[in-house]
Formats: C-alpha cells, sequence, structure tokens
C-alpha cells in the first residue's frame, strides 16, 4: 500500500500512476504541502502525469541496495545535503541559544519517543523487536553501564548553558514539535507497530557518524565541538547521541526491513518514513525557533 | 517588476496555479505561501527604503539557506538576505544599499 507521503491519503491501487494523480491533483489546487513535498523531493519542473508517474517510480526504488539503505540515502538527501535542514546549519557552530532551543523542544520529543517505543512492544510478539525497544526506553529513562540516562544528560546540558531544569520542565512544545508529536503519537497508536518503527528510528539517523558513506555533505555537528569551550554537560550530552545513535538506527533498519519484507509492508513503510521525515524536517526547525525566542527572553 | 524567475515569483517552482496581485502586476506563484512571503518581502523592502514602488528583484537561493536578493526603484538599489517560514518573513538583514545601478 502506498500513502501520500504528505496527507497520508491512502492511493488507489497503490500504483506510482495513481499516486501521480493524486499530486497533480493537488498542484492544480495550488496545495502548498504537495508542491512543496514536489520541489524538494523529486522536480520544481512541471511534468505529465506519465512523467511523474517514472520519476516516483525512481525515487521509491529501492532494489540497488535495500529498503534500510535507501532509508539512509533518503535521510540523508534531506538533511545533510549541500542544503540541509536549518537547523543541522546551525548546529556546525552553536549558539548557547541554538543549544537552549535543543534542549526544551527535544524535551517534549523524548516523552513522546519512549511512548511510541512502548506502543510498538505492546503491538508486536517479535522478540527482537520488543527487546530492541526495551533497550531503547532504558537508554532514554534509567542509562545504561553508569551513564545517566539521555533525558537527564538532556536537562543537565541545558543547565550548563543556564537554562533551568524547571523552566523546561514546565514548557508547551511550539507548534511544529506539537505538530510532529501528534503525528508520531497517532501513528504509534492506531497504526501498525513496523510503520511506528520506521518512522520512529529512521530519525535517529540524524547522529549516526556513517551518513558521510552515504553523500552527507554535513553531519549533524562539528566534532570539534568536544574540543570547544562549551561546557562539559554539553559535550556529555552530543557524545551520548554520537556513540548511541550510529547502532540504534543501523540495528533499528535492519529489523525494519526483515520484517517489511516478511509482511510485504514495503511501500507503506517508505510512504511512512517519509511522512515522518517531513515532520522532523519541522520540529527541526521548532529547535531554532525556540533558541531564537531564547535569544530576545534571556 | 523585472525579476529573474519565469516560474514561481519566489522560488520557480512550474507546479501549481496561484496568481497573486503584487505591486499591481497579476503575478504566478506555485502557492499561497510563496505568494505570502513574496508579498511581505516586497512589503518590507519598501520599509526599509522608504520607496513608493520596486522596479525588479532578484533572487538567489532556496528555503533551506535563505535568500539573497538585489531590488532596485530608480536608480537606487538594495541588496538584503530574508528567510520565510510558512510566509512570514523570520529574518531580514540589509547587506548594501545605494544609488548604484545593478549590473
Amino acid at each position: 500500500m502506498i500513502i501520500c507521503p504528505v496527507c497520508e491519503e491512502k492511493i488507489d491501487g497503490g500504483s506510482f500512476p495513481s499516486l501521480s494523480s493524486h499530486f497533480i491533483e493537488m498542484e492544480r489546487k495550488s496545495d502548498s504541502s504537495h508542491i512543496m513535498w514536489l520541489n524538494g523531493n523529486i522536480s520544481k519542473s512541471r511534468t505529465s502525469g506519465e512523467e511523474l508517474s517514472r520519476l516516483f517510480e525512481n525515487f521509491y526504488d529501492y532494489s540497488s541496495h535495500g529498503l534500510s539503505d535507501w532509508i539512509r540515502k533518503r535521510f540523508v538527501m534531506k538533511f545533510f545535503s549541500s542544503d540541509p535542514n536549518p537547523f543541522v546549519l546551525e548546529m556546525q557552530n552553536p549558539t548557547r541559544y541554538t543549544l537552549m532551543g535543543y534542549v526544551t523542544e527535544h524535551y517534549h520529543f523524548l516523552k513522546q519517543w519512549v511512548k511510541s517505543c512502548a506502543f510498538i512492544i505492546a503491538k508486536t510478539d517479535h522478540y527482537d523487536v520488543q527487546k530492541y525497544e526495551l533497550d531503547n526506553i532504558k537508554e532514554e529513562y534509567f542509562g545504561e553501564g553508569g551513564t545517566p540516562p539521555h533525558v537527564e544528560l538532556l536537562l543537565r546540558m541545558g543547565e550548563s548553558l543556564g537554562l533551568p531544569r524547571k523552566k523546561v520542565l514546565e514548557s508547551e512544545p511550539l507548534r511544529k514539535t506539537k505538530e510532529a508529536i501528534e503525528f508520531w503519537d497517532n501513528l504509534s497508536r492506531n497504526g501498525h507497530w513496523l510503520d511506528a518503527m520506521a518512522s520512529m528510528h529512521s530519525l535517529e539517523l540524524i547522529a549516526d557518524r556513517n551518513v558521510k558513506n552515504y553523500g552527507a555533505v554535513y553531519s549533524y555537528f562539528n566534532p570539534s565541538v568536544f574540543d570547544s569551550n562549551l561546557p562539559e554537560d554539553v559535550k556529555q550530552f552530543l557524545r551520548a547521541g554520537y556513540d548511541a545513535d550510529q547502532y540504534h538506527s543501523s540495528d533499528a533498519l535492519n529489523l525494519v526491513e526483515k520484517y517489511a519484507r516478511i509482511y510485504n509492508m514495503e511501500r507503506e513503510v517508505q510512504s511512512y518514513f517519509l511522512k515522518s521525515s517531513e515532520q522532523f524536517y519541522r520540529y527541526l526547525e521548532s529547535r531554532s525557533e525556540r533558541g531564537k525566542m531564547y535569544e530576545k527572553e534571556l | 517588476m523585472k525579476r529573474n524567475y519565469e516560474g514561481c515569483a519566489l522560488c520557480d517552482a512550474t507546479w501549481g496555479d496561484y496568481w497573486r496581485e503584487v505591486e499591481g502586476e497579476n503575478m504566478f506563484f506555485c502557492c499561497n505561501v510563496c505568494a505570502d512571503a513574496f508579498e511581505n518581502m516586497i512589503k518590507k523592502v519598501k520599509d526599509v527604503t522608504g520607496w513608493e514602488k520596486v522596479d525588479s528583484v532578484h533572487i538567489e537561493g532556496n528555503y533551506s539557506r535563505g535568500r539573497n536578493c538585489v531590488a532596485t526603484s530608480g536608480e537606487e538599489k538594495i541588496e538584503y538576505f530574508f528567510r520565510h517560514e510558512d510566509g512570514v518573513i523570520t529574518e531580514f538583514a540589509v547587506k548594501n544599499q545605494g544609488t548604484r545601478p545593478v549590473p
């Protein structure tokens, strides 16, 4: 089944000509969301329906290196190309306010994260998936091998920059964060666990050091940050993600590929991955927005 | 108004079919978000310069990196950078302003 990566409409027949017809219908209505998606992912130049169908077929083709590599490649193109996400650009030389914005919006993201992991556990009987998600929750909320949990490291990073923990805990997520969280919550709650798993764990590629192998022009942050004058708590938080997410995303995407093949759900998984990465793009913009708010406020 | 794009006045895409009158001219945009961004950007230029009309605008860049622009009115010109989100200008910085004609 193919689902529109913009509006989540189920595409009749699940074919690329049908997906193309849907997009043509929406672009003729000048629908900004669908047009922005076409501009960013397919082409800025109008094509015929037949040509657009062919472009979609190429875009979704994972036959050469498999589904998990297709996800990696698409993620890299969206977030780490020569026109990266604006927050990724900011992270190349982050200010105190950039990192403070990161802390507050990411706190809300993490609270949803563990809920999504829990939904996946509850919905599957596959031991390898359950174990993977339990490990993930443990690391986020309890820590591992004497290392404080990620959420604690995050809050400490904020405090080291002058952002009181209480202020973060009492904050409300910004609009784009809220919308993204609602998407992930709804998918985890009401969708198939495999779609939720692909949607959530593909996002860990943001901190994956292997992105350079997939054509990334940028990495999440410049590793020279570890030699900078930033507080140790900042370095500790960034280092935890830097060390952890490499295996996290790789293990998860291998599981996604394995079960997508078993359940014949490759197209559906691709669709939800694409939708999730759109939401993630906007969520990262919220981090920048929050940082700018702190710059004015604090 | 002279522009460097043949497609959408803001992003040059040729999808969509959205038209809006800006500065007395019916212009093509791919969507309402680009139209909002373009219109708000022109308003900002006029606010900053005090110009009554904008004769030309040249845009380079994209949503991710922001856009570097040159606008002219008669013999005057302004070089600036801007970003938008959902059509609202979130960053606007004048880089240069003067009377030298744009090449």
